[in-house]
């Protein structure tokens, strides 16, 4: 039912966990496969844009390694398959954006420990993600 | 045809509309301050950001991407201003545009990153640079007032996403501070001081210059300087918009579109402009992905002040001082402080001296010809050392294995590493380290083989790469043996 499963992850805490979740639901699923997302949201600057020759996918991979290499490791010790997948822009919008146009059956992201003050002025990603999202999501507190 | 127009105009009325009209409200300051850098009036920077807005949206090859007057290119402009005067400006305007579109039709927008990346990032740090001192004059003689209401600007700007960020906070930020300056009635310097605020359409006119070769050696410096720069920040944006957007873009039908703008943008009292980093990626965070959101930034700009005009005049400068700051925070690479020890020191020495260069002179050609030729003189430099690691082998051959790149700067110190009179009777020298470039290259090898030969001692050459085997055998060793 749940073949092609997107973690969302910015490397924070609950990231983690939701890469946890997701880490066991493949687990359990023989035939799924997981996608890991990494979404910056604050454009390379311009020497970094320079010095990579305007190969800006190249710093975003950088960028996501960097941020999210305890969760890569994560699956590489489970011996799970990941594809890793990098977008620049605001995160919730990437986020089903790119769900919507590889197919994604779940979603599977962090919760976000905002107040309740601050997360109606700030919204948050996972709130916006489910609610926007065409598929299943998963948030994981 | 039909289906591409409504493809890229209309595929997304709503977002490009309410995204375009967040962007004109992020660039009415900034257009205003830019003006007031470059010494014109306010007018030359909105008519310029209303007039390049709406052009690239029809010329352009970004949709989705934003173009007005911008710091950067301001900059470029101070002397030319306090030098020769408006009308120049606007003549150096529109030959900026003529250089773009001759760029963009010979697709040379590729070159531009023959620039070496150490002396654009020089180029960008020194810009920041000069934005923040171009603030310093307001503080002189100065009360505590202004250092207040510019702190207190900077304060909204930087808290203010913290909290929300549905609306520009610099925009918030100078409404706040204008509302309290004229509610206190402040007497504070405004952007009234600084030029009238024209509540008319741009006017068509041709610049008001002589037509010669003197007018066109006064400009042609400026305008070259100003298409270049144009041009690295129209190609760095697009690549971030289209990387935003998971969309491609012509670059080159970008920089001819910038050149259109810019000759329009000359031709009604407007100053040169270029693509902006901070606005596009609002414009595109915003939904903002269509031609029509630049068509909407601009013309809901010039319906701004059309309106509002005596309110823009009312701003005290104290909340523009507190924006361009902000400005120039924004632009410089603080990434490039910390990758100072991690890059060669070489790079860091050409970025520095960049730097220094254009604080010094105020003049950031001057830091670009500096840093380009330093760069090239470093590399020429790496380029010219070649050294040779000897052996004898078992068969009682003498094996040279060269390292460095064979060409005229190399070709002396080549032949004095071979000591022809001691060597064995059969040499091999090996050049799969090197690589051999010119003629000279050639013609020294040549010469050393007939070195060897006149002392009846046999040279083979190997390890020649694909290239350098071509040239070789393209000019010939002129020796009767040796293959």
């Amino acid at each position: 039912m749940f073949q092609r499963i997107l973690l969302a992850t910015d490397g924070s805490e609950h990231a983690e966990r939701a890469a946890d979740a997701a880490l066991g639901l493949a687990r359990e699923l023989s035939d799924a496969h997981v996608t890991l997302l990494h979404v910056s949201s604050q454009a390379p600057s311009r020497g970094q844009l320079l010095q990579a020759n305007l190969d800006i996918k190249s710093l975003l991979e950088a960028e996501a390694h960097a941020t999210i290499a305890s969760i890569e490791s994560k699956f590489t010790e489970a011996g799970l398959p990941y594809r890793l997948e990098v977008a620049l822009g605001d995160p919730a919008q990437k986020i089903v954006e790119i769900a919507a146009a590889r197919g994604i059956d779940l979603i599977v992201i962090g919760s976000r420990g905002l107040g309740p003050v601050s997360a109606v002025l700030l919204g948050s990603v996972s709130h916006r993600v489910a609610h926007d999202a065409g598929c299943p999501v998963m948030i994981v507190k | 045809m039909f289906q591409r127009l409504k493809n890229t105009w209309f595929a997304n009325v709503r977002l490009d509309v309410l995204a375009g009209m967040t962007v004109a409200l992020a660039l009415i300051p900034e257009a205003i301050a830019f003006s007031i850098i470059a010494g014109v009036d306010p007018m030359v920077g909105l008519y310029a950001s209303f007039c390049i807005a709406c052009t690239i949206a029809f010329v352009g090859g970004r949709p989705g991407m934003i173009s007005a007057a911008t710091g950067a290119m301001a900059l470029l402009m101070v002397t030319l201003v306090a030098n020769h005067g408006l009308e120049y400006l606007l003549a150096a305007t529109v030959l900026t545009g003529l250089i773009q579109i001759g760029c963009g039709v010979l697709k040379l927008g590729r070159f531009i990153s023959f620039v070496p990346h150490s002396v654009m990032l020089g180029f960008v740090n020194a810009l920041a640079i000069l934005i923040f001192m171009a603030q310093l004059p307001y503080f002189v003689g100065a009360g505590w007032l202004m250092y207040g209401l510019v702190a207190a600007t900077l304060a909204i700007i930087y808290g203010l996403p913290r909290i929300t960020k549905a609306v520009p906070s610099a925009l918030v930020a100078i409404i706040a501070i204008t509302a309290l300056s004229l509610f206190m009635g402040f007497n504070l310097q405004t952007v009234g001081d600084m030029g009238p605020i024209t509540r008319a359409f741009p006017l068509f006119a041709l610049p008001n210059i002589e037509i010669s070769l003197a007018t066109l050696m006064i400009i042609l410096p400026y305008s070259l300087t100003l298409a270049l720069v144009g041009m690295l920040e129209s190609l760095l944006t697009a690549t971030i918009v289209d990387e935003m957007t998971d969309t491609k873009s012509n670059k080159n039908t970008e920089l001819r579109g910038q050149g259109i703008a810019n000759i329009v943008s000359g031709f009604f009292g407007g100053m040169a402009g270029c693509a902006m980093i901070g606005q596009s990626v609002i414009n595109v965070k915003s939904g903002g992905t269509g031609r029509l959101s630049a068509l909407v930034a601009g013309s809901f700009l010039m319906f701004l002040i059309l309106v509002l005009g005596d309110i823009v005049t009312k701003i005290p400068m104290a909340a523009l001082v507190g924006v361009m700051i902000m400005v120039s925070i924004g632009t410089f690479d603080w990434q490039s402080l910390k990758d100072l020890r991690r890059v060669p020191f070489a790079d860091s020495l050409v970025m520095v001296a960049t730097v220094a260069v254009v604080v010094y002179t105020h003049d950031l050609a001057k830091g670009v010809g500096v840093g380009v030729v330093l760069s090239a003189v470093i590399f020429g430099w790496k380029m010219a050392k070649i050294s040779m690691i000897d052996e004898l082998l078992a068969s009682g051959t003498k094996r040279y294995a060269v390292h460095g790149q064979m060409f005229f700067a190399t070709t002396t110190d080549f032949a004095e590493l071979f000591d022809v009179a001691q060597d064995p009777e059969s040499v091999e020298i090996d050049f799969s380290a090197s690589h051999v470039w010119d003629h000279s290259a050639v013609a020294a090898i040549a010469r050393l083989m007939g070195k060897y030969q006149q002392v009846g001692k046999k040279v083979s050459i190997v390890g020649l790469n694909l290239e350098s085997q071509q040239i070789v055998d393209r000019i010939g060793l002129g020796a009767p043996s040796g293959h």
